[in-house]
């Protein structure tokens, strides 16, 4: 029995330990949320603290600990713990000792039992004893909190008495009061051992009693683990009082002393990118009140390039005043480029500082995982944004750069368009002044790199102008056909090579449609100058008619290759007629058109009357012999600034920029342009446009209109609707009468009282004047040969040929003169000028001609003047207050067309009604016949030709006006 | 002495004579006129032998009242460039049919600068700070031109009636360009 109750006794000592000890005793710790290491003891021994990082102010630190609430929660909350675990000791002690006396007494009653009845009872006795432990002194080690159970220390053993002697024998009884005073004696020394420790416990107790020494024993241990933590961490932790200076800071990676930075700020202690960032935040927070995160990266000479994200938070005195900040940093940079399974375990050593930063006296508030990882998730995500914002801000940048390089060209353009067409006017005039050959030729290559150079910067304008989308369009009826025809003939007029020039519009294209002409002939200027600078021989044509409405513009692309096709076996079919001489074609050409002409006529009309105001979609090729295009080259023929290759821009010349130009007009008007080309044999430019075609309320007046001319002027009438102009090569001359037969008729029929002068239509003639064609033919090139060396206001660039040709003519005209001279005095002239002294000199010029002029001072009263009375030839001024000189013309025409002078009055020009009706019925034979009206540019781009003869003028002389260039203009049009 | 006299008037209207090639000469060089003026010299005939002198005259006064004009538009608060240009045109005008082209050329730089105040016309941007500087800079080119135009041609002008004035013939310039 006995042995079982001593094998049973540890299993009750340990029963008996667990209810003991209070289960809330772990709770203390848990406070801390630090395991009780216990068995992890030896980790602590193993752990090697550097000190070294922790730089700590003391004086700061009791400041704080004095000053601040939390410091002082905190002290509050050390105290609270060791006062609970001091309660808990002294429990445990007070239990003990409970336990001891219980026993003692115990032991006295059991004495006494023995005493009184130790005859009876032999045994039994210390059996229910219970063993006593004390508490290990370590005690004072509170994270090792868990008693040592010194077993076997004081334990009283149930002894039993074995007693030898035969029982009631005086033997027996001495023995067994020997033997009971041993057991008491061993009693009261074991009583004496409990005293003894009690008084020890009791000692000790009041050894450790003091609490500040016990507090910065707990305080020491925490810094230890926390450093234990703390020590791969690329963790900062400091504090700054409120001037910012440093009164504590832990860092793993110090590479400066304790005298470097206590005392110092940021700003002092180091330099670089973001240094001044944190210390504004800091200061920033500690204003504020409220504690803060920021992500900030360093770059400094003292660590090189970091990212940290950085808590702070105030600090604040009992007052409420803040008087620092605690702060804490972590280092972030590389986390976005780290592997998953890196970032993990970045991750855990995060959380774990994060833990242990939660119980780092509550600097910081706690920091959620889970938040830190979604964090890092948005970081990454930010990464990306932020690289595509910057490829962004690349491109936005690059197109900025390339807007303004853009507006600088167009600006220096401008810049130097001004002083350049002054050089370009100078050198026009100084050609006019007697020069020798050489001289001339010289002159010659100035002008046309001159022009060169003023085209390219109009193109730049125009481009820039398409681009802006300040590029207005004017709608305005015009004669697709006069277009043609002026386009060819300005051509001509500057062919250098032996080239057919052709036109032919199909009959169904209406006689006027509306449009932005001055764009159309641009855009067919170009494409021909382009078609003739790359063609040698064989021809260059310009094809008008009308083709149904695209479905889709843009489909274009698709439908290109079989119209290519059908273009190109369009062409080698011209190509065949070209090896033929040009007459044959001719007469081939003019029998077509005349068999159309009527009938042509009146399906316009008609389908005129069924739409109101119909849309129509003119296809316009531009086909040329030349050298074609290679394919890889089709692809940035569009292109600004593109040629086909480096060698077509030595061989070629010219800026690049006139298909882009074209291209982009012709979108803007809504249609579109291809090409299609064979290398070697020839290109074709076509773009397809919608015009609209003049409502009903018009196309009144173009019926009275066609009246009109059918009853005055067949010839005229021809000429609106002849489709077909050729300039063929060989002879200048004839090149030059074809320009200028296209006038003349007009200017003068009723003089010759027959459409005989309209032999010379540029292209083939109506089958009712055929018969004239032959015998007129010679006296009209005759004319045209006066005329000639008025062909430079044109164009400057002459051939040599030609010059000589013009020589020639000159001598011819002056035979001529003699007769002119007589029989004009009776043309009426009519001067358009505001300008005094030009008008001086123009007048002293006619005067010394042998004409007189009446002079009117700008286009209304010209309007005016011509409502009184008829002239011969009016000589216009372009620019020029009230009404410019392009108005007045386009009213002045509106009269011949219309017979009324409504135009004018809706313009503002206060018309004499009476005149104008007594004179009407007498007058309206003359006057409805078209005046040749003679613009006298400056020879500035704004008064263009183009604008010019858009505006209805016939011909133009440039300023300052010369005796030899009126001579020849009042020639050519005074016959 | 009678003859002696003659002769010295006859000597004297030859150096005067060469004095006016030299001197028109001179102009030309220097690019104060152009062959426009020949064309005035060349239009003076016997019915009208003060031509030139009236022209010239009247482009003197037209040109004061012009340029007055001018200065005083760039006076105003706003500056009505519309009625600058009209004006510059005016005088670019008769400075081309005098044959004054430095004049001329000035006024082209002149409204060349109007045109760019028309911002409209350009789609880019084409800004200059100080419009109203940048005018009276061009007007005071113009007035600087004009006037050494002015100077020379009145000398040239008196110079021929002088030539005139000794019986002599005023030399026609054709050879001179």
């Amino acid at each position: 029995m006995g042995c079982e109750m001593e094998s049973d006794q540890p299993e009750d000592l340990d029963v008996v330990l667990t209810s003991m000890w209070p289960e809330d005793m772990n709770e203390a710790g848990r406070q801390f949320n630090v395991e009780r290491p216990g068995g992890d003891q030896d980790m602590l021994e193993e752990v090697t603290i550097n000190k070294e990082p922790n730089i700590v102010d003391f004086q700061r630190l009791m400041e704080l600990t004095n000053y601040s609430d939390k410091g002082n929660w905190q002290l509050a909350k050390l105290v609270k713990n060791w006062e609970f675990k001091q309660a808990n000791v002294v429990r445990l002690l007070k239990e003990e000792l409970d336990q001891l006396s219980k026993q003692q007494q115990e032991v006295e009653l059991k004495k006494l039992e023995i005493l009184e009845e130790h005859r009876f009872e032999k045994d039994g006795y210390g059996g229910d004893k219970r063993p006593i432990s004390i508490l290990d002194e370590n005690l004072r080690y509170l994270y090792q909190d868990a008693p040592k159970r010194r077993k076997d220390d004081v334990v009283s053993q149930g002894e039993i008495v074995a007693i030898d002697a035969e029982y009631d024998s005086v033997v027996y009884w001495k023995q067994r009061a020997m033997h009971l005073e041993k057991l008491l004696e061993a009693s009261l020394q074991r009583e004496q051992v409990l005293v003894e420790k009690l008084q020890e416990s009791i000692e000790s107790l009041e050894r450790q009693s003091t609490p500040v020494e016990e507090l910065s024993q707990v305080l020491k241990r925490a810094d230890n683990f926390l450093h234990f933590v703390l020590q791969n961490a690329p963790v900062v932790i400091g504090h700054q009082d409120k001037d910012m200076r440093y009164r504590f800071i832990f860092n793993h990676f110090p590479t400066l002393g304790e005298q470097d930075i206590i005392g110092k700020t940021d700003v002092e202690i180091f330099t670089g990118a973001g240094v001044k960032e944190s210390q504004d935040f800091k200061k920033e927070v500690l204003e504020r009140g409220l504690p803060a995160k920021r992500e900030i990266t360093f770059e400094t000479e003292l660590f090189g390039s970091k990212t940290f994200l950085i808590y702070v938070e105030p600090v604040f005195s009992k007052a409420g005043e803040t008087i620092g900040v605690n702060y804490m940093g972590m280092e972030v940079t590389d986390q976005v480029l780290f592997h998953p399974s890196t970032f993990r375990v970045i991750t855990q050593s995060k959380k774990l500082v994060a833990s242990s930063l939660t119980t780092l006296c509550c600097v910081m508030t706690p920091m959620q995982v889970r938040k830190r990882e979604k964090m890092a998730k948005l970081r990454e995500e930010i990464a990306v944004q932020k690289a595509k914002e910057t490829e962004l801000n690349k491109t936005i940048h690059i197109t900025e750069e390339t807007m303004r390089a853009k507006q600088m060209l167009a600006t220096m353009s401008h810049e130097i368009r001004s002083p350049l067409s002054g050089v370009v006017s100078m050198t026009e005039i100084l050609a006019t002044t007697n020069l020798d050959k050489e001289q001339r030729q010289l002159l010659k290559v100035m002008l046309s790199s001159g022009d060169l150079v003023l085209q390219l910067i109009n193109d730049i304008l125009d481009l820039s102008k398409v681009e802006s989308g300040v590029m207005k369009l004017e709608a305005a009826k015009f004669r697709p056909r006069e277009v043609v025809k002026h386009v060819l003939q300005t051509a001509a007029a500057s062919l250098q090579k032996l080239l057919t020039l052709e036109g032919h519009v199909a009959e169904d294209v209406p006689i006027e449609v509306i449009g932005d002409v001055l764009r159309i002939r641009q855009i067919l200027t170009n494409l021909i100058s382009n078609a003739i600078k790359f063609t040698h021989e064989g021809k260059v044509g310009i094809n008008l008619y009308v083709v149904p409405e695209p479905s889709d513009v843009n489909e274009h692309g698709s439908e290109k290759k079989s119209r290519d096709q059908s273009t190109l076996s369009a062409n080698t079919n011209g190509n065949g007629h070209a090896d033929n001489s040009p007459s044959c074609e001719e007469s081939e050409l003019n029998d077509t058109s005349c068999d159309q002409n009527g009938d042509q006529m009146d399906q316009d009309k008609e389908s005129r009357m069924k739409a109101e105001e119909r849309i129509v979609w003119i296809r316009c090729d531009v086909y040329d012999t030349g050298i074609g295009i290679p394919e890889h080259a089709m692809s940035t023929l569009f292109k600004k600034y593109m040629q086909v290759g480096a060698d077509t821009a030595r061989k070629y010349g010219g800026t690049g920029l006139g298909l882009a130009i074209c291209k982009q007009l012709v979108e803007l008007m809504g249609g579109y342009l291809t090409v299609s080309s064979v290398e070697q044999h020839g290109s074709t430019f076509t773009f397809v446009l919608p015009y609209k075609v003049s409502s009903a309320s018009d196309s009144d007046d173009t019926e009275e209109l066609s009246d009109t001319y059918q009853l005055g002027d067949d010839g005229y009438d021809d000429d609106l609707n002849s489709g077909v102009f050729l300039f063929p090569p060989r002879t200048l001359g004839t090149l030059f009468s074809s320009q200028i037969n296209g006038r003349i008729p007009k200017l003068l029929p009723n003089s010759y009282g027959n459409n005989c002068n309209d032999l010379l239509e540029d292209s083939p003639l109506p089958c009712s004047n055929k018969e004239g064609t032959s015998e007129e033919g010679s006296d009209s090139s005759g004319g045209a040969m006066e005329t000639a060396s008025s062909v430079p206001d044109i164009d400057n660039i002459r051939p040599v040929a030609q010059q000589e040709q013009e020589t020639a003519s000159e001598c011819s005209s002056t035979n001529r003169t003699g007769v002119e001279k007589s029989e004009t005095k009776q043309h009426k002239i009519l001067l358009v000028e505001d300008n005094k002294i030009n008008i001086m000199v123009a007048k002293s010029m006619t005067k010394q001609l042998g004409y007189a002029i009446d002079v009117v001072s700008n286009g209304a009263e010209a309007v005016k003047a011509l409502q009184r009375s008829s002239y011969h030839l009016i000589l216009m001024d372009v620019c020029m207050p009230v009404m410019d000189g392009l108005q007045a013309t386009r009213l002045i025409r509106s009269f011949e067309e219309t017979g009324s002078w409504d135009e004018a009055v809706k313009a503002g020009v206060e018309m004499e009604t009476t005149s104008h009706q007594s004179c009407s019925t007498s007058q309206v034979e003359e006057t409805r016949k078209r005046v040749p009206i003679v613009a006298m540019t400056a020879n500035t781009v704004s008064e263009s030709a183009d604008e010019c003869y858009a505006n209805g003028m016939d011909s133009f002389v440039s300023k300052p006006i010369t005796l030899q260039s009126l001579k020849q203009c009042l020639q050519r049009y005074l016959v | 002495m009678e003859i002696g006299g003659e002769y010295l008037e006859i000597l004297g209207s030859s150096i005067l004579m060469t004095d006016y090639l030299e001197y028109s000469n001179a102009l030309f060089r220097e690019g104060l006129l152009d062959g426009q003026f020949i064309q005035l010299q060349m239009l003076r005939d016997d019915s009208n032998p003060d031509f030139v002198v009236e022209v010239v005259t009247l482009f003197f006064e037209d040109s004061q009242r012009i340029l007055n004009e001018l200065s005083k538009t760039l006076d105003e608060q706003n500056v009505d460039f519309k009625k600058i240009d009209a004006n510059v045109h005016q005088l670019k005008g008769s400075s081309s049919s005098i044959g004054a082209q430095r004049v001329r050329n000035a006024c082209i730089a002149f409204r060349s600068f109007c045109d760019a105040q028309d911002v409209e016309s350009y789609g880019f941007c084409f800004f200059v700070l100080f419009p109203d500087q940048m005018c009276l800079r061009c007007l005071q080119q113009v007035k600087q031109e004009y006037l050494l135009v002015k100077n020379k041609l009145e000398a040239l002008l008196r110079l021929e009636q002088q030539i005139v004035a000794a019986g002599g013939v005023v030399p026609t310039l054709n050879d001179v360009s």
